[in-house]
């Protein structure tokens, strides 16, 4: 399918104060997950209360940043700019949406290790995505 | 104990439109609400209930009510499933008639996305609102992308192929030829379906349903009102529906909400899946045809490749007729909610009036199934069935 040379230029995530220390800590080059005190699991996207046990004693860690690629596509059609979409499974346990930044496209595969890095936005904010080892 | 009161469909009607820009949303729904009346032999001032999803334009069911005229109502009810909302709708509204709230219940759907520029390629706002927004718009979700993943997850843990993906499509356009309304008619190959462009891989082109204007509409009555009128009667004998999502993480994209629906639906209707020879199923990619058809137990999970390969799809051919109107991969899609369609060509095939090239013959029994929203991320499923009497 070939590698395309177009780095894609992410629109601004959308913020609000519930969200803040995700988008704060990803310009510090961490992925944040709320992790619940109550029933000792992690969640993502992340909330103020657990939606496994429906406690609200959440609380923000950083993830390891390491994981494996669950599934992923090569979206090449009807975009600007193709991109590859991925489900990442973090070495914590969760399995979080996010984009992969590859040099061969064609080498990705499920079961492949990827960590974290950024792509920033238009407007040069950090945004999550992951790499091969 | 009483008889269960069972609701029958009553009127059926699909839009014969799939370019429609002159036309008005509201309009179109005004088209197929008096189309299924008429089948049905009743009237606009019959209807005592009326259903709708949250698509419906204006302030939705409030606007189209008063658009339409309805000034009897004693029920009215917004499920929004995306496209799998229809069928939840004739379920609850089956329940509304068993309790006597109601006797005839109106039930319709219209949208234009051929004319307004809809594309399965672009990302769907669903507003700033969303809770999900603010960790996943960035990363352009899309009907396209979303679908893909879970082939490729399925691909992985099954072996599923593009060739058994592939004969979804076949089977659907085989179906389509005797379908003068069907947007895509023309009789496909395997081959034909993996020469199509690429567009997230795994999926073609040729894997994703069509975009269509027009809509449909359904009449669930009370079965002493579907007496006194001249259409076969065809009862609502189960329906369950549910939502899954990531479950905080715990992404799981190889099984659909229909694992959790379908059984409830065919413990309300006394049968099992042996007893389906018909069924429609949601068919906005190939994908979704095989998930539902291992969620809905036809074959075991991780079977569905070989369940679907080699025709068995076909009406006349196959071990299990499909969307014998063409689906939404070469029929219809309207608004891009697959679900009001599924409902009509299942009550068509009940009825015996089908087209007479896929009519399925004797039936007793027809599912319908329906997954609307985004498989990978977070979808509305429902399954329903009904029975000739």
């Amino acid at each position: 399918m070939g590698t395309p040379s177009t780095p894609l230029v992410f629109q601004d995530p959308l913020q609000n104060p519930e969200s803040q220390t995700y988008w704060t800590q990803a310009q510090k080059g961490q992925w944040m997950l709320k992790h619940c005190l109550a029933c000792d699991t992690p969640h993502h996207y992340p909330r103020p209360y657990c939606p496994h046990c429906g406690s609200d004693q959440t609380e923000w860690r950083a993830s390891s940043g390491w994981g494996e690629i669950y599934t992923f596509t090569r979206m090449v059609r009807g975009v600007e700019t193709p991109y590859l979409m991925a489900y990442v499974r973090l070495d914590e346990g969760v399995t979080v949406l996010t984009h992969l930044q590859a040099p061969d496209w064609d080498a990705v595969h499920i079961g492949m290790r990827v960590k974290l890095a950024f792509s920033t936005s238009a407007t040069g904010q950090n945004v999550p995505i992951f790499e091969p080892e | 104990m009483n008889t269960p009161v069972h609701a029958c469909i009553a009127g059926i009607y699909e839009h014969p439109l799939r370019v429609a820009p002159d036309h008005s949303v509201a309009r179109l729904h005004a088209d197929v609400a008096h189309g299924a009346l008429r089948d049905a032999g009743l009237t606009i001032n019959d209807v005592d209930a009326y259903f709708c999803a949250g698509d419906a334009p204006g302030l939705g069911p409030t606007s189209i009510i008063d658009y339409l005229g309805l000034k009897r109502l004693q029920v009215v009810q917004t499920t929004e499933l995306g496209g799998a909302s229809y069928l939840s709708h004739v379920g609850e509204a089956a329940a509304a008639i068993a309790a006597g709230r109601c006797k005839v219940a109106l039930v319709t759907l219209a949208g234009r996305p051929k004319s307004e520029g809809s594309s399965g390629t672009k990302p769907r706002n669903y507003g700033d609102t969303a809770p999900d927004a603010e960790f996943e718009r960035h990363y352009m979700p899309t009907p396209l992308n979303s679908y893909a993943m879970c082939a490729m997850r399925h691909m992985h843990e099954f072996g599923t192929t593009s060739e058994q993906l592939a004969w979804i499509k076949v089977a659907m356009s085989h179906h389509a030829q005797h379908n003068p309304h069907a947007l895509l008619r023309n009789v496909m190959t395997v081959q034909d379906v993996l020469d199509s462009p690429r567009v997230a891989d795994p999926l073609r082109r040729a894997d994703c349903c069509v975009v269509t204007d027009g809509g449909g509409a359904v009449l669930v009555v009370h079965p002493d009102v579907a007496k006194s009128l001249h259409q076969p009667l065809v009862q609502v004998v189960g329906m369950s529906a549910s939502v899954k999502g990531q479950s905080g993480g715990q992404v799981d994209l190889t099984h659909s909400a229909t694992a959790w629906t379908a059984p409830r639906a065919f413990e309300q209707a006394g049968i099992g899946p042996s007893d389906i020879r018909y069924a429609s199923i949601y068919d906005s990619f190939t994908i979704t045809v095989l998930m539902q058809l291992e969620d809905l137990g036809f074959c075991a999970k991780g079977e569905g490749g070989r369940f679907v390969a080699d025709g068995q799809l076909i009406s006349g051919q196959g071990r299990l007729a499909v969307n014998t109107d063409g689906g939404g991969l070469c029929n219809n899609h309207p608004a891009n909610r697959g679900g009001m369609t599924k409902i009509i060509e299942a009550v068509r095939q009940l009825r015996g009036q089908a087209h007479p090239k896929v009519q399925v013959p004797n039936l007793e029994f027809a599912l319908a199934n329906g997954i609307g929203g985004f498989l990978g991320s977070r979808h509305g499923a429902a399954t329903l069935i009904m029975k000739r009497v």
